[in-house]
C-alpha cells in the first residue's frame, strides 16, 4: 500500500513538473523591451586596449554587446582567422591586415564601409591599402606607423657634423664618422635590409608607385625593380662594412641599446620606439631622417597603413555592426582607442599630437609618401621571409645580392603556380 | 579461461576507456588521418581542396631549403644525444656520490630544465650577444678574448644551439641515470672492490652496464626531442643567421603557416613523420639489443 502511494506521488510530481516547463515555455518577453544582440569581435588588440571604447560604445548602445575574441598578432591572429573562417565560425567584425588583406578581398569576405561618416576625414595611404579592385573600402584603419633613420644628433655635433639633408651628405657623414672610429651604424639581424627597402622607395617605387601591382600581375619582376636598389645597398652599406657579421648577432632591442647610448649615430627608427628611447636615455637629442634618393632630391619614410576593422560579409546583423563601427571609427571612438594603442592617427580633426622627435617625418605619412612591400606585395610572409633570410646570408658573405632577387622570383612564380 | 578475451568479463573495461577512446580518436587520429590527405592536395586554407597527387611530396625532396634544415635538423639530432649522454653520466656518478651537498648539487644541475625552452632561447640569444657587451663576451674579455661572433656564423650559431641545448637538457637526464644507479645492487660494487677494481673498472664493468635500460629511454627521447626542436632555435637565432639554424619544424609551419601551402607542409610533416618513426624505431632495436648483451 505504502509502495503504491510513493508510486502516485511520484508520478504526480514529474507530472507537476513537466507542466510548469511547459508553462513557463510559452512566456514572452514584454514586447517594449529590445532584444539584446551580441556581435562577435576579432581583435588582434587585448581586452585592455579595448576595454575604453568599448565600454563607451555599450553606454551609448545598452542593447548591442560585444563579444571581444583576442588572437595575439601576428601568426597567431592570422592562424585563427584563417581556422574560424574555414569552420564558417568568422565572427560579425574581425581586423583586417596587410597580411590577411587579400585573402579578405579575394573570398569578399568583408562588407563595404565607403559609406561611414569618417571615411571622408582617412588618409589617402589608409584608404588605398585596404581598397579592393572594385573600389570597396574593406577595413577601416584609424592609424599606422612609419620608419626611417634615428640619428643621434649629440654625435654628431661632438664630431663636427651638420644633419644630413640628402644622400651625398648622408654619405659623407658614415665616412667621416667611421674614419674617426664610430660606428655609424646600429643594425640588428632582422632590420639589415631596411635601408635597401630605402632605395626600393626611392629608386623604383618614387617613380612608378604601381610597380608592385605590375609584378603581382606578371608584367614585371623583382628583378627589374630591384637590381640597382640592392646594388646600391651592397655598395653603400655592406662593402663599406657599416652592415657586418657582428649584426647577425644582434637583436632589435640591443641594437636600439647601442644606438640609444652612443656606440653608433644611426639605427632604423620607428614611431613605436620613442617610448622605449625615453627609458634607455632620455636626454638623447635625436631626430628620425627619411630615406634618402641618390638623386639627392627624392626621399621616402617606411610606413604602412595599421590595421584596419572589418564587417563580415556573411553577418546577420548588419546593422548592428554597422552602428558598433560607426562608433569605433568616429572621433571620439578613435580618441579612446589611440589613448591605449598609440598608433600614429591617420584621420582628420581628432586632437593628436605626434612626438616631438618625428614631427619633421608626420607630413610624409599624411601624404602618403610612406612604402611597405608588405602591404604592397601578393605573398608578403613568404617573399618576406626570403628578404631577411638573404640579407643575412648577403652580409655573412655566403651569397650575393642577385641571390636575393632570383630567390624572390622564384619563390613569387613557385607560389603562383601553387595558388 | 586466462589468456582468452571474454567480452562478458572485459566490457566494463571497455566502457571505462571508451569515452577516451572517442575523444582520442576525433581530435587525434581523425586530424592525423585528414591531414595525411591534404598532402595530396593543393589546399591553401580558403581554397577548395584539389587533388595533385604526388607533386608535394616531390617538392619536399627538391626544395632547397627543405634539404637544407632537414641537413640542420641531422647535425643537431646526432650531436645533441651524444654530447648529453657522455655529460649526464658521469654527473649522475657525482651525484650519486657521498657529498654532504649533494642534494643542493642536485638541484642546481637539474634547474635548467625547468624554464621552457622558449625562455631559455631568449636569455642566452641575450649572453650570447654578439657585440663586445654580450654578458658572454664581456666576461672573456677580462681574459684579453676579442668579442666572439657567437650567433653570427653559420657554424657559430649552431654550435651555440647545440651548446644551449646539451646544457638545457644534461641535468635532467642525469636524473634518469641518477634513478638507474640507484637501483643498482650494493653487492656488486663491494664484491669487486674485494676483488680489487679500481674505481674506473667498477664504473666500466658494473656501472656503465647496468644503466644500459636507461640509457635506450634517455637516447630515444634526446633523439625525439632534438628531430622535432622548434622552440629553442626560434627563441635563440630564430633559425638565422640566413638558413643555418633553420630546423625542419621551422620549415614546415613557415610553408603551412606563413605561406598557407597546407598541402605541401602536411606533405612534408608526413615525410618527417616517417623519417623519425623509422630511426626511432632503429635506436630502440638496436639498444634492446645492446641492453640483452650486457645483461
Amino acid at each position: 500500500m505504502m509502495k503504491k502511494a510513493k508510486k502516485l506521488f511520484q508520478l504526480f510530481f514529474i507530472f507537476m513538473l513537466i507542466s510548469t516547463t511547459f508553462m513557463f515555455s510559452g512566456c514572452k518577453k514584454n514586447s517594449t523591451e529590445k532584444q539584446t544582440i551580441t556581435l562577435g569581435f576579432l581583435s588582434w588588440y587585448n581586452e585592455t586596449t579595448m576595454d575604453p571604447v568599448l565600454k563607451a560604445f555599450k553606454k551609448k548602445n545598452p542593447n548591442i554587446k560585444i563579444d571581444l575574441q583576442y588572437a595575439p598578432p601576428i601568426q597567431n591572429y592570422i592562424q585563427k582567422f584563417q581556422v574560424l573562417y574555414s569552420s564558417n565560425s568568422l565572427p560579425d567584425i574581425f581586423v583586417t591586415s596587410a597580411e590577411n588583406k587579400n585573402d579578405v578581398m579575394n573570398n569578399k569576405m568583408a562588407k563595404d564601409l565607403t559609406s561611414l561618416p569618417n571615411v571622408a576625414n582617412l588618409s589617402e595611404a589608409n584608404k588605398k591599402t585596404y581598397t579592393d579592385d572594385n573600389g570597396k573600402l574593406i577595413a577601416f584603419a584609424p592609424d599606422g606607423w612609419f620608419a626611417g633613420i634615428f640619428v643621434n644628433k649629440t654625435l654628431l655635433r661632438e664630431k663636427g657634423l651638420n644633419v644630413p639633408a640628402n644622400y651625398s651628405e648622408y654619405i659623407a657623414a658614415m665616412r667621416t664618422l667611421k674614419s674617426k672610429g664610430i660606428e655609424p651604424w646600429a643594425f640588428s639581424s632582422t632590420n639589415l635590409y631596411d635601408p635597401l627597402q630605402g632605395y626600393v622607395e626611392t629608386e623604383t617605387i618614387s617613380k612608378d608607385a604601381d610597380y608592385d601591382k605590375k609584378v603581382d600581375s606578371g608584367k614585371l619582376k623583382y628583378k627589374d625593380g630591384w637590381t640597382v636598389p640592392i646594388q646600391k645597398w651592397y655598395d653603400d652599406y655592406v662593402k663599406t662594412g657599416y652592415a657586418n657579421k657582428a649584426d647577425l648577432g644582434i637583436t632589435g632591442d640591443q641594437a636600439m641599446q647601442e644606438w640609444a647610448t652612443g656606440k653608433a649615430a644611426f639605427t632604423v627608427g620607428a614611431t613605436w620606439n620613442p617610448v622605449s628611447v625615453a627609458k634607455l636615455n632620455p636626454k638623447l637629442d635625436y631626430t628620425l631622417l627619411p630615406w634618402f634618393g641618390t638623386d639627392n632630391k627624392t626621399t621616402y619614410l617606411t610606413g604602412a597603413a595599421g590595421v584596419g576593422w572589418s564587417i563580415n560579409s556573411k553577418t546577420t546583423h548588419s546593422d548592428e555592426a554597422m552602428t558598433f563601427l560607426k562608433y569605433l571609427t568616429s572621433n571620439e571612438g578613435i580618441q579612446l582607442f589611440e589613448g591605449k594603442a598609440n598608433g600614429v592617427v591617420a584621420v582628420k580633426g581628432i586632437d593628436y599630437t605626434i612626438d616631438a622627435h618625428l614631427k619633421d617625418c608626420y607630413p610624409y605619412f599624411t601624404s602618403g609618401k610612406i612604402y611597405l612591400p608588405a602591404v604592397s606585395w601578393k605573398y608578403s610572409d613568404a617573399l618576406g621571409d626570403i628578404l631577411l633570410k638573404y640579407s643575412q646570408n648577403i652580409v655573412g658573405g655566403s651569397a650575393k645580392p642577385e641571390d636575393l632577387i632570383t630567390a624572390m622570383d622564384k619563390k613569387w612564380t613557385d607560389l603562383e603556380a601553387a595558388s | 579461461m586466462k589468456g582468452k578475451f571474454c567480452l562478458k568479463v572485459e566490457f566494463p573495461y571497455l566502457l571505462f576507456i571508451l569515452p577516451t577512446f572517442v575523444a582520442y580518436t576525433i581530435f587525434s587520429i581523425y586530424p592525423l588521418f585528414n591531414s595525411f590527405l591534404y598532402a595530396f592536395t593543393n589546399w591553401n586554407g580558403f581554397n577548395v581542396p584539389k587533388f595533385v597527387g604526388i607533386k608535394n611530396f616531390r617538392t619536399t625532396f627538391s626544395d632547397p631549403v627543405m634539404i637544407q634544415a632537414l641537413s640542420n635538423t641531422i647535425i643537431y639530432s646526432i650531436s645533441v644525444p651524444i654530447l648529453v649522454t657522455l655529460f649526464a653520466i658521469p654527473l649522475a656518478v657525482i651525484l650519486n656520490s657521498g657529498m654532504k651537498t649533494r642534494n643542493l648539487q642536485r638541484a642546481i644541475f637539474f634547474f635548467p630544465s625547468v624554464p621552457s625552452a622558449l625562455i631559455m632561447g631568449y636569455i642566452w640569444s641575450y649572453m650570447l650577444n654578439s657585440s663586445s657587451t654580450g654578458v658572454i663576451n664581456q666576461i672573456l674579455s677580462f681574459f684579453g678574448v676579442k668579442p666572439i661572433l657567437w650567433l653570427a656564423t653559420p657554424r657559430l650559431a649552431m654550435l651555440s644551439l647545440i651548446i644551449v641545448s646539451v646544457w638545457g637538457s644534461t641535468g635532467w637526464h642525469a636524473c634518469i641515470y641518477l634513478a638507474n644507479i640507484q637501483s643498482i645492487p650494493r653487492e656488486y660494487y663491494e664484491a669487486a672492490t674485494i676483488d680489487g677494481a679500481t674505481g674506473f673498472k667498477r664504473f666500466r664493468y658494473i656501472t656503465f652496464p647496468m644503466l644500459a635500460p636507461s640509457m635506450t629511454i634517455s637516447v630515444m627521447l634526446l633523439l625525439t626531442g632534438s628531430l622535432k626542436v622548434f622552440d629553442l632555435p626560434f627563441s635563440l637565432t630564430s633559425g638565422g643567421p640566413g638558413y643555418a639554424t633553420t630546423m625542419v619544424t621551422q620549415i614546415i609551419i613557415a610553408r603551412g603557416v606563413t605561406e598557407k601551402l597546407y598541402g605541401q607542409a602536411t606533405a612534408m610533416s608526413t615525410v618527417f613523420f616517417f623519417i623519425i618513426f623509422v630511426i626511432t624505431a632503429l635506436q630502440i632495436i638496436i639498444m634492446k639489443k645492446r641492453e640483452e648483451n650486457l645483461q
